[in-house]
């Protein structure tokens, strides 16, 4: 099957003499030239990045391309969050120029980041001359080994003549099968030495090593199928993967033949329409109690597009402890890591569900039970905050701007509390219209991740809800979206702590409050934000709330941010305790 | 003693892209996904494109599966093959520098020529000897040799190859 070895040659040289045998078009250039010109044969149409010594030749060809546009931002963790944004807004590469040396340094975490969500970001780093490698040279990291763990695949060029096709297979490797981050380490003697530029790449029908589509195993689909027509308590789980397969058709078509209840990831919100009577909320920690309890009860569970990580799983030996699992997923090492399926499949999400379309159509599973025993948990464990209007409470925040903010407006958050509120109370429409840090828990992530989706679809509203430690870890970017007029919102959760975190030390650590308190020297984020030349707006009380998130939205000069001081002691429920069987969720501070 | 399902050595053989940066991409993967590596050896094949990786895991069935299939993820490995319940051949080197003197090199000798070792080395005080097998022989006179006084060992580690009459192939 995956491993028939494969002989075939395939190298450059071979390409090389086949251009040779046939006349192709032969062009001498620079390293950096066939940098931009690689780009350009992509398609790339936006670089987000930072000039450095050691990438100047690749921005010197960058200033006489009349296709690439580039965004300096102020940070280089700014320009790969923006970059990984971009490429799940668009569906292509985002591309990240930086220099040697810190310049790559300060990718890494955005790299992770795009790695843990599988995003298809490609960096470009400046590296040392070749001669200086290995001597500590100034500005010099090894970035291949660097990025090695949190990478699809890294490239570190020896040679000119490498560059076409390495930014080639890099392309190829980012967005075919599960997507993830390249990183392409470029010494400014390859940057500035001589190659020649062949047209047409060796790998167009794939290349060794790497298998781009697995042959999705039929008997497998039936098998899948058979069952989910049999049980009598099923659940579809889905994940990031219905957005990167482009699935949802595909999954609402099942999901509305078999009235199936469908819970999602973090990831995967907004693939079934927050509103849609199928939908039974999120997964996991911070998941909806209809969700969770569906999932502990159901006798089959259909998780797809999902890696089944610790925050879904909660106790894996407890996770949907009376279901046979069925797993569908792109990514074969995804089969039995954490949780072994009785029902494993390996293909593309789209593709799976296609088939089981094709098997499940005219039959018909009577549901009445299952669904009016899920109602009746809707009914126990929908919470409703308590909220006599004398404090502004974060998730009335979060309602109002959804209600104010229509179905394509794209919502980014950093990691905290702010972005469980996000996900519990904002209404998703659409695949990918959350754009957040799911695997690596980024604070930081949200508003760089806006200007990336800003310029991703400047026709559209994209609105950045974040707390006032996420905002302030990339504060620096309001420089970015001021110089490029970006009319993003920013919307603060401000409590004046690592919210998160000081909700763990509530419930769990005796309530001491440890290092989480930060409002003493965090400045006014509003005036800050007139400061830099944006549109700041402080926000005290729910009267004024409305009005403000209208006056931001509305604000298309620039950036414009809404502090919202909210209730400081607000915790996010319902929450499943650190080892605990997700089903044994906590409603409040007094049930734990 | 039965060895528990834990503690089994599982062989395999893996066709990787002879380039830099290879062996450390692929052993940092066993490090950091907690893949426990009981010997891992490699050289250039026929054609000096490719590599070839021996590995021995140890570990039970769902781990070693998981090796086969994360090794398959990287760009680099051409393929995978779990050796486990194929027919192979499996060798090692090992260079065993022992203790001798005039009054028992003799004894060491003999010991070598049991096992089918050779004596690649005489000196004053120290013979190296040098063992070819499989891991249970190599192990088996180190074992012996130990009451000479072993100086110091150098192994290859483990090298493995399938069987030229190819019986059944494990795992895809």
């Amino acid at each position: 099957m995956a491993n028939s070895e494969k002989k075939d040659e395939t190298n450059i040289a071979t390409k090389k003499r086949q251009n040779e045998e046939t006349d192709h078009e032969e062009l001498k250039m620079t390293g950096a030239r066939a940098v931009i010109k690689g780009l350009e044969e992509q398609g790339t149409e936006v670089i987000f990045g930072i000039i450095g010594g050691a990438i100047m030749p690749i921005y010197d060809e960058l200033g006489k391309s009349e296709k690439l546009r580039h965004i300096t931002t102020t940070h280089e963790q700014g320009a790969i969050h923006a970059a990984d944004a971009y490429a799940r807004v668009t569906g292509k590469p985002g591309v990240v120029f930086a220099t040697s040396g810190p310049g790559a340094a300060n990718l890494m975490t955005g790299v992770a980041n795009a790695y843990m969500d599988s995003s298809p970001v490609i960096s470009f780093t400046g590296q040392v001359p070749t001669p200086l490698i290995g001597q500590d040279s100034f500005q010099e990291v090894d970035v291949r080994g660097m990025s090695d763990p949190i990478t699809k695949h890294n490239y570190l060029v020896m040679d000119p003549e490498d560059v076409p096709e390495t930014v080639r297979e890099g392309f190829h490797l980012a967005q075919t099968g599960r997507p993830g981050p390249i990183v392409i380490d470029l010494p400014k003697d390859v940057q500035m030495g001589e190659l020649t530029w062949y047209e047409g790449s060796s790998f167009d029908d794939g290349f060794e090593g790497y298998e781009v589509d697995t042959e999705i195993d039929d008997k497998d689909v039936e098998a899948l199928s058979n069952n989910l027509l049999s049980a009598e308590r099923p659940v579809v789980l889905i994940g990031g993967g219905i957005a990167q397969a482009g699935a949802k058709d595909e999954l609402m078509n099942l999901v509305e033949k078999l009235e199936l209840p469908v819970a999602s990831s973090l990831m995967g919100l907004g693939c079934v329409n927050s509103r849609d009577p199928h939908f039974i909320g999120m997964v996991g920690m911070h998941g909806s109690g209809p969700a969770n309890k569906a999932i502990a009860r159901s006798d089959f569970l259909l998780a797809i597009g999902t890696r089944l990580d610790d925050r879904i799983t909660g106790n894996v030996e407890e996770f949907a402890p009376n279901a046979e699992i069925a797993h569908v997923d792109i990514d074969p090492a995804e089969m039995g890591k954490i949780v072994r399926p009785d029902f494993p499949v390996v293909g593309d999400a789209k593709k799976v569900l296609s088939r089981l379309n094709d098997l499940v159509e005219e039959k018909k599973r009577n549901g009445k039970d299952w669904w009016r025993q899920i109602k009746g948990w809707f009914d126990k464990y929908t919470l409703e905050p308590d909220d006599d209007g004398s404090v502004l409470k974060p998730q009335e925040v979060v309602r109002t701007l959804s209600d104010l903010t229509d179905d394509e407006t794209i919502l980014t958050t950093g990691v905290g509390q702010h972005q469980m509120w996000a996900a519990q109370y904002y209404e998703f429409s659409y695949p990918n219209q959350l754009i957040t840090s799911g695997g690596l828990g980024t604070m930081g992530f949200g508003f760089p991740a806006a200007i990336g989706a800003q310029i991703a679809a400047p026709e559209r509203t994209v609105v950045s809800i974040t707390g006032d430690g996420s905002f302030q870890m990339n504060i620096q970017e309001l420089t970015t979206a001021v110089r490029e007029k970006l009319p993003i919102t920013v919307v603060i959760l401000r409590n004046g702590s690592l919210g998160m975190v000081r909700q763990w030390q509530q419930l769990f650590f005796n309530n001491r409050l440890v290092e989480t308190l930060i409002d003493e020297g965090t400045p006014s984020l509003a005036k800050v934000t007139d400061a830099y030349g944006g549109k700041g707006i402080a926000v005290t009380e729910e009267g004024n709330l409305r009005s403000s998130l209208e006056e931001a939205l509305e604000y298309k000069e620039g950036p414009s941010v809404v502090e919202c001081f909210v209730a400081e002691e607000e915790n996010v429920f319902p929450m499943v305790p650190a080892g605990a069987a997700n089903e044994n969720f906590i409603l409040g501070e007094n049930d734990a | 003693m039965p060895k528990t399902e834990g503690d089994q050595l599982h062989p395999l053989t893996a066709l990787v892209k002879n380039e830099s940066g290879v062996l450390s991409r692929l052993s940092g993967l066993f490090a950091r996904r907690g893949f426990n590596i009981d010997s891992l050896a490699v050289g250039e094949t026929n054609d000096p494109k490719f590599s070839r990786m021996s590995i021995i895991v140890k570990g039970d069935r769902e781990i070693l599966d998981q090796v086969v299939k994360q090794l398959n993820k990287q760009v680099d490995v051409i393929s995978v093959k779990d050796l486990s319940d194929t027919s192979h051949v499996e060798r090692e080197l090992s260079l065993i520098k022992v203790h001798a003197g005039t009054d028992n090199r003799s004894e060491i000798i003999e010991l070598a020529d049991i096992f089918r070792a050779k004596v690649a080395d005489v000196g004053k005080d120290f013979v190296i000897v040098e063992a070819t097998g499989n891991a249970d022989k190599v192990e088996a006179l180190e074992d012996l040799l130990e009451e000479f006084g072993i100086e110091e060992i150098a192994r290859t580690g483990r090298v493995v190859l399938e069987r030229a009459e190819k019986k059944k192939e494990a795992k895809s």
